[in-house]
């Protein structure tokens, strides 16, 4: 048996920015060889440029920004100029040994290059090829651009926030998430369907159709009632308290739910019975909902008077369902998530070994996918895929980066390019600045993080 | 008649609620045949979940189990009964994937570990979705979809500046179930023809985990620690939510784009203005820009309109939708995203559709099941059981 789980599958994959890359890191982690295509007039922007480490631009900035290594952690990384007839010339062959290509261009795009299915297909005719869009392929709207998480906007801000506040974004680019998803599950799919059967085909994966997929029950509330679901905060239609309740510190949180009477006497009970939690308008549900707003004061009383890990021990202990809710470097110091070997350690060139999160959220029991490599410096696998995959010489591969076909630093280069105001959107509160971030994930991870010092 | 993707994949589904079935949903309606196992006192109690049909509290008019069964079979069996697990043994013999999504303390005390029953057949394929994973120290703790969302990470960075919330509905069950789902496609994969099957755990904990955008990056590259910022974004400005007249657009202007956020305000000589075009300034003096360029324009205007013209002049704006005007839109509708199946006691109603269009596979619901439907066609005709034998069963409770 192959020891990792997608070996042998080799995606040639064109999608940039944050969607495409985050579901086709999926195929990369489970072993798949993905060979990212990039072009140096056009490199995967903005995400290169994004997180630089140290918050230095360095030498080469395209190679050291933070979010473009996370999103594209175990990929190959080559360049080719597609608006050039040997470039596309180059992708066809490169089609041609491949099994999937993956895409994230506005629709016409890659008919435009002479790479859509129809010609792939006479390249490759078992090739699997997923289109990614924000609208789809065809329709009213199909050259309508999406971009950074708007896709969610189809669904979820209307179900998300407080019912007297704005609706509320993900925070996390939900709906790009959700398409990428989307993107490798197809993929995954024709693979399955092509190893029965030996055929490829062409899947359109537009993202508003993935988000709307998860607020089915809310579809359904219009379309069986005419009903439209109202934003309901952190509130439960038939649970209560549930709410997110403040701790001791800075900005720290809590969520807690309560389902059934029997809960709600443990919290009580664990609270220490406070003489309040007697009160009998709070012992049924229907009473617990009535009066919720009092009940989520009482209980933010006792909350902020304690650390919310130690809430969520505690409550858990009594069998009630709460969990602290960490922030982002408590995610990266948990230790359930560090008892699943959650984040690898990623030797990134240029910056040192990095915490990276695994995009496949699963252990398998007979394989993995392999152990995790660094996300491709611009171009820097060209060699290898032309030179070992495609058998063009030395002087061939030469000539390709005098034409500018290929190379491995961007053509141009902006203007008054810097790394992050972190100090200003720290003053504006919308960010917490660590100063020792590389010692406490040393030593939280066991290893030397960050640039070798 | 389109092929299926997944035809003559055998399921035997034990899951229940949200995530376990939205990853069975996903392989019915790619063409497996998945034999839902259901509790014979009242079925998945997702049958108890609103939204119900007119607001009748019915077994078979749950709109979270309609739509989340669809394509389904449906046998009762009582699996805390000696007889109930050998039938359920009978069944995953023949069967290439389980799915349950127990708490991991009960298929091993059900004598249904993955260790048992892969000896009796090692093609097994069995997906285990569990709030954290099989192991670690918050294995045994209760969760909601509040909590893991909480301690996943996405609630400390979702929110008002002082008041956090979660997303809208039950985004960690969905999305746990899509990677069950891919989990399942990934050993089915490497299993082949004729290799063996394994045992896959996730954990719906590490799926949110793994979707907090840059935040867990910027922490170790940076020290940054994200906070919330309502719906903007942390590396620019404009980028978020704004009332419009009648509603919301979600704005972007997109590389390059705020000379045409120019036009659109119907101000092309903003271009020449050094704050209007200054990233750094935007982001420092976001609420003054708010209120000298954005709002007075989009409080003015329609949603849709500013939209249109938005995405006319290549800026990748998106319109809020609410679900009373999903029906109507006309990208949805070309589309063909929503469907319409019958039900023998729902009636007809419109479901949501494909999560994306296959060429030569795509996508296809039939109705969710009513409790129990196939027990003759599952017990009688494959398992070999008279239908004497399916009422004594019955009247010993183990279906």
């Amino acid at each position: 048996m192959a020891k990792r789980l997608l070996e042998g599958v080799r995606v040639v994959d064109l999608t940039r920015a944050y969607a495409g890359p985050i579901g086709i890191r999926v195929l990369a982690d489970m072993g798949a060889e993905v060979i990212k295509v990039e072009a140096i007039q056009r490199i995967d922007m903005p995400v290169r440029m994004i997180s630089h480490a140290e918050n230095e631009l360095g030498d080469q900035p395209w190679n050291r920004g933070g979010y473009f290594h996370r999103l594209n952690v175990n990929k190959k990384g080559i360049t080719l100029d597609l608006n050039q007839p040997k470039g596309v010339e180059i992708f066809k062959e490169l089609v041609k040994i491949s099994d999937v290509v993956t895409e994230n261009y506005s629709p016409r795009a890659m008919k435009n290059f002479g790479l859509d299915y129809e010609e792939l297909k006479k390249i490759r005719p078992n090739i699997i090829m997923a289109s990614m869009s924000g609208y789809g392929q065809t329709g009213p709207e199909w050259n309508y651009s999406a971009y950074a998480g708007n896709m969610e906007a189809v669904a979820l801000p209307a179900l998300t926030g407080f019912p007297e506040g704005m609706p509320g974004g993900s925070g996390t680019g939900y709906g790009d998430w959700c398409l990428g998803m989307a993107g490798a599950t197809a993929v995954l799919l024709a693979l399955f369907y092509r190893q029965r059967t030996g055929k490829g085909q062409y899947v359109d994966v537009a993202g508003r159709e993935a988000v709307l997929c998860h607020v089915g029950e809310a579809i359904m509330n219009f379309t069986m009632n005419g009903r439209v679901t109202p934003r309901m905060g952190n509130r439960h239609p038939s649970m209560a308290p549930h709410g997110v309740y403040r701790c001791k510190g800075e900005d720290s949180w809590v969520a807690i739910a309560v389902g059934s009477d029997e809960e709600w006497r443990s919290l009580a009970r664990a609270m220490g019975d406070p003489a309040w939690a007697k009160d009998e308008r709070f012992s049924t549900v229907l009473g617990r909902l009535k009066h919720q707003d009092e009940l989520d004061r009482l209980i933010g009383e006792w909350t902020k008077e304690r650390d919310h890990y130690e809430v969520m021990h505690l409550l858990q202990k009594a069998g009630v369902a709460a969990g602290a809710a960490l922030n982002p470097k408590e995610v990266l110091l948990d230790p359930q998530l560090r008892a699943r070997d959650f984040f690898a350690i990623i030797d990134q060139p240029l910056v040192g070994k990095r915490p990276q999160p695994r995009q496949m959220a699963a252990k398998f029991s007979k394989a993995s996918g392999g152990p995790l490599g660094p996300a491709p410096r611009l171009g820097e696998h060209n060699n290898y895929v032309l030179g070992e995959l495609l058998h063009m010489s030395k002087e061939e591969i030469a000539k390709l980066e005098e034409e500018k076909i290929i190379g491995t630093a961007p053509a141009y280069r902006a203007r008054g390019e810097r790394g992050l105001p972190l100090k200003i959107m720290q003053e504006q509160g919308v960010i917490g600045l660590d100063p020792n971030y590389l010692e406490e994930m040393s030593r939280a991870f066991g290893v030397e993080i960050g640039p070798p010092r | 008649m389109s092929d299926r993707a997944l035809d003559g994949l055998k399921v035997v589904d034990v899951t229940h609620y949200i995530a376990g079935p939205y990853c069975t949903k996903l392989l019915a309606n790619f063409g497996a045949e998945v034999i839902k196992v259901e509790r014979p006192d009242g079925g998945d109690p997702a049958r108890t979940m609103g939204p119900f049909l007119k607001d009748e509290t019915h077994p078979e008019k749950s709109g979270f189990f309609l739509y989340l069964n669809t394509s389904k079979k449906s046998i009762t069996l009582n699996l805390e009964t000696e007889t109930g697990v050998k039938i359920f043994k009978d069944l995953v013999k023949n069967a290439d994937v389980l799915v349950e999504n127990f708490h991991p303390r009960v298929m091993p005390s059900l004598g249904l570990s993955y260790e048992t029953l892969e000896k009796m057949n090692p093609r097994l394929v069995m997906t285990s979705i569990s709030n954290f994973g099989q192991t670690g120290p918050y294995r045994d703790y209760k969760a909601t979809t509040l909590t893991t969302l909480a301690v996943g990470g996405q609630i400390a960075i979702t929110g008002e500046e002082n008041r956090p919330y979660k997303m809208g509905g039950w985004q960690a069950e969905y999305m746990a179930g899509l990677q069950g789902f891919q989990a399942t496609l990934i050993a089915l994969l490497w299993r082949g023809k004729d290799g063996p099957g394994q045992h896959i755990d996730l954990s719906v904990m590490d799926v949110i985990s793994g979707n907090l955008e840059g935040a867990t990056t910027e922490y170790p590259y940076v020290g940054m620690i994200r906070r919330r910022k309502a719906n903007r974004f942390v590396y620019g400005h404009p980028v978020g939510m704004y009332p419009c007249k009648d509603g919301y657009v979600a704005v972007t202007p997109g590389l390059g784009g705020m000379p045409m956020l120019a036009l659109l305000l119907e101000k092309p000589e903003l271009e020449q203005d050094p704050q209007f075009m200054d990233r750094y300034w935007r982001q420092e003096h976001w609420q003054e820009f708010d209120q000298r360029y954005m709002h007075p324009y989009f409080k003015e205007h329609e949603k849709r309109d500013i939209y249109q013209r938005a995405q006319e002049l290549r800026m990748p704006f998106a319109l809020l939708s609410t679900t009373d005007e999903l029906q109507d839109d006309p990208q949805l509708k070309h589309r063909e995203y929503f469907v319409d199946i019958d039900h023998p006691v729902a009636g007809k109603l419109t479901y949501p559709g494909a999560p994306f269009k296959m060429s030569e596979t795509p996508w296809q619901a039939e109705r969710a099941p009513l409790l129990g439907e196939h027990n003759e066609e599952v017990y009688c005709q494959r398992l070999g059981y008279g239908k004497g034998d399916l009422a004594k069963l019955r009247e010993r409770n183990i279906i």
